[in-house]
């Protein structure tokens, strides 16, 4: 009797004991596959890490409308990729082409890639904003930045009434005024009226903002522009200057585009 | 016999031709010149010839915003763009977002392609709208 109860104990025990084994292989091996896990899902992250250069943390590549098909800027995913040619020279000959001073004016807002990124998915693409390739046609030709329009800074060095200055400014979202009433003028000269976005030939109420930009840093193209703008009463806080131009959107390796027209 | 006005106008007009047709003639040359001989302008066409044209796009991935479920980089790249439109929506505007997230995933991936194909923020907004209205 007590040998049966001690066998029916020993196998109650025996059986407890399977189970606590198994249970350990069970654990054991769970552990292992979850470390072989984090493991490979490390990998993978690696992997697409060293594969992806994005443009800006968290935004790999952005579309922009050029010519009216949508292209994509995104920078060279070749990390040993080196800029050679005509951008990749540091020196040119000063004058004319001398390092400028961060903005042509003190009421124009000098800008980088990232403000640049931020214009062209939201004011560009709203309309609201326009992007200048201020270089003469030549450069125009030779690549510029998608979304890019080319308005050779030798227009805005023409005079307040030259047509295709007018054509130009009207394009940008400004009103000719016209004849304005001695009433109206009065109210703006005492304040009464806003009067901060005219002059007396246009009003800039409904003016786009207009991001200007040349070669880089050592181009006075697009700050002649600027001061060309700025003559003609275009108001400084609509205006945006991307210093950096084509040679630093290069050095990035940020997509370019051959104009088609 | 010649009436005193034509007379009195003929003489005038024949004396301002020739100072008006000089100076056009002095001018012409001069402004065709202006652009040639503009140094700066000058020195920019020397240094264009410099400059090896080109682009960089690649022309076809423009338009092609891949569904988010399919593996690979590409895709891993278009599920963070996308990630990052979701968020400029959130923030910028708030009440396209507050239908978009509310529609279901094909109607989203058809915004974001739009998105990806350049639509202006109006047009995408009028999507939004249009396929919260009529799922």
């Amino acid at each position: 009797m007590t040998a049966e109860i001690d066998a029916t104990v020993d196998c109650g025990m025996g059986k407890k004991m399977d189970w606590l084994f198994r249970g350990v292989w069970i654990i054991a091996l769970v552990g292992v596959f979850q470390v072989c896990g984090v493991h490979a899902a490390d990998k993978v992250q690696v992997g697409e890490t060293t594969q992806l250069i994005p443009l800006v943390a968290g935004k790999p590549y952005l579309h922009v409308v050029h010519e009216g098909r949508s292209v994509k800027v995104q920078r060279v995913q070749d990390p040993d990729y080196e800029l050679k040619g005509y951008f990749a020279k540091t020196g040119r000959k000063c004058p004319p082409f001398c390092i400028q001073p961060v903005t042509p004016d003190s009421s124009v807002g000098a800008i980088g890639e990232v403000e640049l990124f931020d214009f062209m998915e939201n004011k560009l693409r709203d309309g609201s904003g326009v992007l200048i390739d201020a270089r003469t046609e030549s450069w125009f030709r030779k690549g510029t930045i998608p979304g890019s329009v080319n308005y050779p800074f030798t227009l805005f060095g023409k005079g307040r009434d030259d047509p295709e200055l007018v054509a130009a400014i009207k394009s940008f979202g400004a009103k000719e005024r016209g004849e304005v009433g001695a009433t109206e003028k009065l109210l703006e000269d005492w304040g009464w009226a806003d009067a901060r976005y005219k002059t007396e030939d246009w009003d800039f109420s409904m003016a786009k903002d207009l991001v200007l930009w040349c070669n880089g840093p050592a181009c006075g193209q697009s700050p002649r522009a600027i001061r060309g703008l700025l003559d003609v009463g275009y108001p400084g806080e609509k205006i945006s200057y991307y210093r950096g131009g084509m040679q630093m959107w290069q050095l990035w390796g940020l997509t370019t585009v051959v104009p088609r027209q | 016999m010649i009436h005193p006005k034509l007379r009195f106008g003929r003489a005038p007009l024949s004396r301002c031709f020739c100072p008006v047709v000089g100076a056009v003639l002095i001018a012409l040359p001069l402004s065709v010149s202006h652009a040639v001989d503009d140094p700066y302008l000058q020195m920019l066409d020397e240094e264009v010839t410099k400059v090896e044209g080109g682009s960089t796009d690649t022309g076809k991935e423009g338009a092609t915003a891949r569904p988010a479920r399919t593996r690979g980089v590409q895709d891993a790249q278009a599920v963070t763009s996308r990630k990052s439109f979701e968020a400029m929506l959130r923030q910028q505007h708030v009440g396209t977002y507050s239908f978009y997230r509310r529609l279901p995933e094909r109607s989203r991936e058809e915004v974001f392609v739009d998105y990806g194909n350049g639509a202006s923020m109006e047009s995408l907004r009028d999507k939004v709208v249009d396929r919260y209205l009529h799922p």
